[in-house]
């Protein structure tokens, strides 16, 4: 097997400031807040580990969110189990609950294309469905969050 | 008020904050404990033994063909009538001991988990399937110790072996070796269940069942809030089995067996075996691709193994996984309260803890290859 190459410091630092948003975002939409960044971690350390080949693709987001994914299997099927005396830091409770109320391919619309201004076509690849799926999600992925927080529809 | 979408990401970006290079080392650290990650890359991986390899291949062939459940499905009535047994059996249960201040309970689990190596598109994929063992000792606080021994993955598809190998024998399956962490710990944990507490600290969970009502109904609507329940009765089920596992009340068992009774879908298999070998009573309820298995032991109503099988062929990225695949399972050892996180319940002493430095909460023995080289 291949010796395992590495980047340099300021080249994966430079690396994990450009592709940690999106990355983190879209595994949030998947695994919630806590293994959503675990699996972000994850995923960059195996970009780190597999750097020739990521350094080389085009789109390494949709790639690490994969990867992401399958290296937080180990924790998935065993809970995590909130205590009741640590406060769940959330700014807005009601918005958590409304999110995890939709479904998975919705709450992905609705938080990468509504909440940070993805294209349904960019969230289409990173799911790999089509766009119009994309946007029948998003559509009654917002209609029950609006409807959820009472929140007026747009004209 | 802000709009919607301001709402959303500022909710999304104060919940899940940003992953730090810091973090990311974190995790390289627990792989490759030798090398600090930026200044040295991870060595050469060790090619495995060809004879180890091909062994573990014609084991999971045999733990494929073996554990599937040895009777077919009975309707839902004959189901209930075992869960109700079951359920006063619990009831009958003496009442496990709760862990006092200084003590830990201790629980011990063997789970497979599977692992994709992720390939571009049109190039196909081979998932790989872990096995790790998880001791855990917690304390009520969340402080404690959790040791995970991770084997070397082997296919999930052993008849993918010819196709593995002309592709190149790509790696796959999670690191090998064993991980070993103290809680709290401001590290990334090499395993779960966590949880992370106040100023960044991570801590083990411990679930105190004290509170869970023991009526069924009001129990579902408990576990549907405590655990963000949205999965469908399917969740509810796996659930079930863990609370089950750890330190849960008679009164609780009992119900639990109640709310299993009553989740729609649930079927008999009879005489079924967990992975570990041990004969117990299955229960089956069907997700829309798998099949989840719970075995319990009528004698004892202690629940021996959960263990998930595809229940049709599915293709994904050119690998197919033909029905009746064990997919994942968990199997339940010893539980019980340890005076200290060196001791097992019995007062035999754990393996030691690997290693520990100041400001570093977990450690690894990587032992070298993930690679199941299956020539």
């Amino acid at each position: 097997m291949a010796e395992l190459k590495g980047p340099g410091t300021g080249e994966f630092e430079d690396f994990v400031g450009r592709i940690e948003p999106d990355l983190r975002r879209a595994l949030f939409t998947v695994l919630g807040a806590e293994r959503g960044r675990e699996a972000t971690a994850e995923a960059l350390a195996w970009a780190w580990e597999h750097w020739s080949r990521i350094e080389r693709m085009h789109n390494p987001t949709g790639y690490l969110f994969r990867v992401g994914q399958s290296r937080s299997r180990r924790r998935k099927v065993r809970p995590v189990f909130v205590r009741d005396e640590w406060p769940d830091p959330v700014i807005e409770p009601h918005l958590g609950r409304a999110l995890a109320e939709l479904s998975e391919a919705q709450r992905v619309a609705v938080i990468l294309v509504y909440g940070f201004g993805w294209t349904m076509r960019e969230v289409a690849e990173l799911n790999d469905t089509q766009v119009t799926s994309v946007q029948t999600h998003l559509e009654r992925g917002l209609h029950k969050l609006r409807v959820a927080l009472e929140v007026e529809e747009r004209a | 008020m802000p709009d919607l979408s301001t709402r959303i990401r500022e909710y999304v970006d104060e919940v899940s904050p940003s992953v730090t290079v810091r973090d990311v080392e974190a995790v390289l650290e627990r792989y490759y404990p030798v090398h600090t990650p930026r200044a040295h890359p991870p060595t050469h991986r060790r090619r495995t033994s060809s004879l180890i390899a091909a062994g573990v291949v014609v084991l999971a062939t045999v733990l494929l063909l073996q554990f599937l459940p040895t009777s077919g499905a009975h309707p839902s009535s004959d189901a209930d009538a075992v869960l109700t047994r079951a359920a006063a059996t619990a009831a009958a249960q003496p009442t496990a001991n709760a862990p006092k201040r200084g003590q830990y309970l201790y629980y011990q689990v063997t789970q497979a988990l599977q692992s994709n190596h992720p390939e571009p598109a049109g190039v196909r994929q081979f998932t790989f399937v872990s096995i790790m063992t998880i001791d855990t000792w917690v304390a009520p606080n969340g402080s404690g110790r959790q040791r995970i021994e991770t084997g070397k993955g082997t296919l999930l598809v052993p008849s993918d072996k010819a196709a593995w190998v002309a592709a190149g024998s790509p790696p796959g399956g999670f690191p090998v070796g064993t991980t070993d962490a103290e809680y709290p710990t401001k590290n990334f944990p090499g395993g779960g269940p966590v949880v992370r507490g106040a100023h960044g600290q991570y801590y083990l969970s411990y679930l105190d069942s004290s509170k869970f009502p023991t009526q069924p109904a009001a129990l579902q609507k408990y576990m549907n809030r405590y655990f963000g329940i949205t999965g469908g009765p399917t969740t509810t089920f796996l659930l079930a089995g863990d609370v089950l596992q750890v330190g849960a009340s008679p009164a609780l068992r009992s119900s639990i067996f109640q709310l299993i009774e009553r989740l729609p879908g649930v079927k008999l298999l009879g005489t079924t075996k967990d992975v570990a070998g041990r004969t117990g009573i299955g229960v089956a309820i069907d997700g829309s691709a798998n099949r989840y298995i719970l075995v319990f032991n009528p004698k004892t109503s202690a629940v021996l193994g959960e263990k998930i099988l595809a229940s049709k062929t599915t293709t994904n990225l050119g690998e197919t996984v033909p029905k009746g695949t064990l997919v994942g399972f968990e199997t339940f050892g010893t539980t019980g309260i340890a005076s200290s996180t060196s001791k097992f319940p019995d007062g035999a002493f754990a393996p030691h803890y690997l290693h520990q430095e100041s400001g570093v909460g977990s450690s690894i023995e990587y032992r070298g290859t993930n690679t199941p080289n299956a020539r």
